[in-house]
């Protein structure tokens, strides 16, 4: 008898078999394989980026993208919501232009990146850190105002000030929140650098699944997306 | 010594202008153990967050120890109903957050919160967090928390109103015994009347709103009290019948007013 993990994870397994076969069944019989490849070809080339070295390339441009893209946004979308979190004056003023600006499609704005920046790391970076700073902005100043106005005063009559209270009571409070943010964030700072290097770019795994893409060739289409999983 | 003389505070209500406390004066002094007692809403825990310097009164002045309120007051402890640990520190990480806030070296920490935790008998639970504590013990904590910077002055707005009557016994136990040894002064709001003569040195009951004082009377209550035995004594049914003559009237009207409002 397995214990439940073990059990889960072979269902899991089972279920990944299952529509690894029913794919290759389906391109073998009745759905031509121009559109949908065969697990056999995506592994092919798959192996074949992978021996020759030519993914590490893509991987480490698309990597370095989100990595830069990831810390400007966390960073800088922390830091604002602690900001106006703890300043209901400043809230009340920019809150309404950040809403504004959230609401605004920021994929849309890629093109004009790519005028401004070109089409190597800066472009997406800029996009992934518009995307991951509302993330963690709208999250963090959630867990900022959630804080509850008693314990500040407890803690302002023990003594706090300002930045005690920050300290000991905000910053560890909104930590929750922060986290959920991040979570959020990662998928989607890699949804924006494969997007931004759709639109242009000369390296990375949404390079290579556009360039396959364009030569009708399915098979690597799927091998690039698989890479991302890395 | 705590001197109140002659304030005032209002609130906005739904564009209604409401006073809380109106023209009210209250001398505490040195050592004392108050008890402010009065209908739901007359202005009790106004008169504390005032003491406290959180909030200022509009006309009138606040003087602690000689000395004008006109920022928050640090020389108080203040406890309230409302449980305000912080859930993601321990019971000792919690006691010692006063002592980190005043900058008492690390070195010092561990002995004053071990001390503080022996008091309000927590032992054994240092590591715990407020969600695993039961609600008395966390009564503690704040107890522990309140008293570990040795506030010269506590202010206690119903700190035990939300435990089962025989837990907040239990409390009112524990608070006069660690009391006896801290000789803080005390002003303790409750609504419940069997509690403030327990306690108490002197009872001072509030009108309905806007908040003044109707009845101030001393209890002249042998220490230490045993709960027990004074309960059942003729002094406290007469002391008991006294304040709630004064007392009732004030919830039937304020009861009334709040009825016509309607």
């Amino acid at each position: 008898m397995l214990s439940t993990r073990p059990r889960v994870a072979f269902a899991r397994f089972l279920i990944i078999v299952g529509i690894v076969v029913a794919w290759d069944l389906a391109s073998r019989t009745f759905i031509d394989p121009f559109y949908i490849s065969q697990p056999f070809d995506v592994a092919e080339r798959l192996w074949d980026w992978v021996s020759t070295g030519d993914i590490v390339e893509h991987v480490l441009a698309t990597m370095s993208e989100l990595v830069f893209g990831l810390v400007i946004g966390v960073v800088l979308g922390v830091l604002v919501a602690l900001i106006l979190g703890s300043s209901p004056t400043l809230a009340a003023v920019f809150r309404p232009f950040v809403t504004v600006a959230y609401s605004f499609p920021q994929l849309a704005v890629t093109p004009l990146y790519i005028l401004w920046f070109g089409v190597f790391l800066m472009p997406k970076v800029v996009l992934i850190s518009v995307v991951v700073f509302f993330l963690m902005f709208f999250n963090t100043f959630e867990g900022v105002k959630n804080v509850e106005g008693d314990l500040i005063a407890a803690m302002r009559v023990m003594g706090a000030k300002r930045f005690d209270v920050f300290r000991i009571v905000v910053l560890p409070a909104s930590a929750v929140f922060l986290i959920t943010g991040l979570r959020h964030a990662v998928p989607f700072a890699l949804r924006a650098a494969v997007f931004g290097e759709f639109l242009a770019s000369v390296r990375g795994v949404g390079f290579l699944a556009v360039t396959s893409a364009r030569s009708y060739c399915s098979a690597g289409l799927f091998a690039a997306l698989a890479s991302t999983l890395s | 010594m705590i001197n109140i003389t002659g304030v005032s505070k209002s609130f906005e209500k739904d564009g209604q202008k409401i006073d809380a406390v109106k023209d009210f004066s209250l001398t505490v002094s040195d050592g004392e153990f108050v008890a402010l007692i009065g209908p739901s809403g007359c202005g009790k825990s106004t008169v504390l967050n005032m003491i406290a310097g959180l909030l200022a009164p509009e006309e009138g002045t606040v003087e602690y120890n000689g000395d004008l309120v006109t920022a928050i007051n640090t020389s108080v402890g203040y406890m309230t109903q409302k449980d305000s640990l912080l859930p993601w520190r321990t019971t000792e990480g919690n006691i010692s957050a006063p002592l980190d806030i005043r900058r008492v070296p690390k070195s010092e920490r561990a002995a004053l919160v071990s001390q503080a935790i022996e008091k309000v008998r927590l032992g054994g639970f240092e590591r715990h967090h407020p969600d695993e504590l039961s609600g008395g013990m966390r009564k503690r904590v704040l107890l522990a928390r309140t008293l570990i910077y040795e506030p010269d002055t506590l202010l206690m707005d119903e700190p035990f109103a939300a435990l089962d009557a025989l837990l907040k016994l239990v409390m009112q136990e524990e608070l006069l015994r660690i009391w006896s040894e801290a000789r803080a002064t005390v002003v303790y709001v409750t609504h419940d009347l069997t509690e403030a003569i327990s306690i108490a040195d002197r009872i001072v009951v509030f009108s309905k709103r806007p908040g003044r004082i109707v009845l101030d009377l001393p209890i002249e209550l042998e220490r230490p009290r045993d709960f027990d035995t004074i309960r059942s004594s003729p002094e406290f049914l007469k002391l008991h019948n006294r304040v709630w003559a004064t007392l009732r009237h004030e919830v039937v009207s304020q009861e009334e007013a709040s009825g016509e409002g309607r």
